[in-house]
């Protein structure tokens, strides 16, 4: 094994500002990685070796002089091919915009830069985000993306690209972007760290749009602590994104807090997973103990899928709709591209405005349940990764990542993490989510890392790619 | 999604718009799956009219008017 590969984000730092590895030879070491792995995974869009070495060779000579910027300085990463990247096609996975080309950087892109981060890939998505609605996991022009621990199931979507590299080692940690489940789901479904941070906490300038008010951008990481090393690094104000939060994040972690935690776990969190799931979401309660008190606690009820669906049909309908209309939906590669754009335009104007009347309401009643709670603990996702050739995504339940806490955190923007919590008997790996209040992504992330803490499931790795 | 109990004369009305309106665009083959996803938006308004709030419940986004400032 190449030592710099599965290494965290804390540990190559170290390396790094230490000069005991250059950002030159860890810039190296990834671009082959994702050269000669990714194209077997269908992770990589465009591996950025121009600029991957320009950067590096920058952080390199900076560190040289005693400029040291801080923990990203030097540490590659990858980029969701949703985000604008100067010089490198963005093609949001869809076939029909595979030569478009953004001559700027979004802001997290730019904001990376700055931290000294190396942007070494551009990574494979499903197409448009899954505006359309696909229906199989191959629904990207670079093909479904496969799984690390066996490349016979799906990656995840959408931001399939960003956690099967980390999770093969390809990237130390990679961005992606979540309107309802497209962060934690490849997160679970690849053994990884994935973050969503609260809504406006990240900017999206430079991001495709698939709908406004559910759109978010976080990592994904070998590691809680990881991810909050990353969101420290791309978290802020941004005049180009008014949905941008006006308020600064600092990481508080490694240190755990020097208390017990308090935990509170929805009645049923577990109803809708199959057995590998449950077992393994009970066996993490159980874990949790000894750190943390752990309360069932009883959600108000609400339609809060159908909350989450409206607005995000309707968003998607109209974000979509010069794409629509130019005849490009033809060219998606998922059969929904023939379909899947129009239903959108049969939601009611007062539907949803309903439904942004409820997300008042729903606000306010699980920001009052949430509140004496460190998190909220729940499933990652209902189901384990499925055959990528034959999961029929119209067959599967209304909210299949993580019902109906996914539904909860991304209509309220709500930021949430996912943890591998161990694996199904075929070897498949299984996530818990951490679910804060606004803006308490701190709070989530000490959860997770006093899981992390007590167990090693984030220290295991595809066998044939260590 | 399934479209159980949903109202499918309402269903046949949303159906008939989109199809009025972009069946020109959509494959023959693929008006069953329009369909389907229509009664999966119905079913969701459904669950939200079923929903009572109160008449000051205001949409969760509310519109703040622009005035620029240094040229924004």
């Amino acid at each position: 094994m190449n030592d710099l590969v599965f290494r965290s984000i804390r540990q190559l730092s170290e390396l790094v500002r230490t000069r005991q590895v250059s950002p030159v030879e860890l810039a190296e070491t990834f671009l082959g990685r994702l050269d000669r792995i990714g194209p077997q995974l269908n992770s990589v869009v465009t591996v950025t070796h121009d600029r991957a070495l320009r950067e590096a060779c920058r952080a390199e000579e900076e560190i040289g002089r005693g400029e040291y910027r801080g923990l990203l300085h030097g540490i590659p990463y990858g980029a969701k091919d949703l985000l604008a990247a100067r010089g490198a096609p963005t093609t949001w996975g869809a076939e029909p915009l595979r030569s478009q080309m953004l001559d700027y950087d979004a802001t997290v892109i730019r904001k990376l830069g700055e931290a000294g981060a190396v942007l070494v890939g551009k990574l494979s998505m499903v197409e448009l985000a899954g505006g359309m609605g696909y229906e199989s996991p191959n629904a990207s022009f670079t093909g479904p993306g496969l799984n690390p621990w066996d490349r016979t199931r799906w990656a995840g979507g959408s931001s399939s690209g960003s956690g099967a590299a980390v999770a093969a080692g390809l990237a130390p940690f990679a961005i992606g972007s979540e309107t309802w489940g497209s962060i934690l789901v490849p997160a679970s479904f690849c053994g990884v760290a994935g973050l969503r941070p609260t809504y406006g906490r990240v900017s999206r300038h430079g991001a495709m749009a698939l709908s406004w008010t559910l759109d978010k951008l976080g990592p994904l990481c070998l590691s809680a602590d990881d991810c909050g090393i990353a969101l420290a690094g791309i978290a802020g104000p941004d005049s180009h994104d008014p949905t941008a939060a006006r308020r600064f994040y600092m990481y508080d972690g490694p240190v755990l807090p020097g208390r017990r935690m308090k935990l509170a776990v929805p009645e049923d969190a577990a109803a809708g997973c199959g057995d590998p799931g449950r077992d393994n979401f009970a066996a993490a309660l159980d874990a949790l103990q000894s750190v943390a008190d752990v309360d069932e606690v009883k959600l108000p009820e609400y339609p809060y899928e159908a909350v989450t669906a409206t607005i995000q049909s309707a968003e998607s309908a109209s974000a979509l709709e010069d794409f629509v209309h130019e005849g490009k939906a033809s060219g998606l590669t998922d059969r929904s591209g023939l379909f899947g754009p129009y239903p959108g335009k049969a939601v009611l104007a007062t539907e949803y405005l309903k439904a942004m009347r409820l997300r008042g309401v729903i606000a306010r009643e699980i920001d009052a349940v949430l509140a004496p709670y460190d998190a909220m603990a729940a499933p990652a996702s209902d189901a384990a990764p499925p055959v990528a050739t034959s999961f029929d995504r119209s067959k599967r339940g209304r909210g299949d990542s993580g019902a109906p806490v996914s539904a909860i955190g991304n209509a309220l923007g709500l930021p949430a993490i996912s943890v591998p919590d161990g694996f199904t008997e075929e070897g498949l790996p299984t996530g818990i989510q951490f679910m804060g209040r606004a803006y308490g992504e701190n709070a989530a992330l000490a959860a997770a890392r006093a899981y992390q803490s007590l167990t090693s499931w984030h220290e295991c790795h595809p066998a044939d790619l260590v | 999604m399934s479209g159980e109990n949903v109202d499918q004369a309402e269903v046949d009305l949303r159906f008939a718009l989109v199809r009025e309106r972009y069946g020109l665009l959509i494959e023959p083959t693929a008006f069953g799956d329009v369909r389907r996803r229509i009664e999966g938006i119905a079913r969701n308004g459904e669950e939200l009219r079923a929903v009572r709030l109160d008449n000051s419940f205001e949409p969760f986004s509310i519109f703040g008017p622009h005035r620029g400032e240094r040229g924004d």
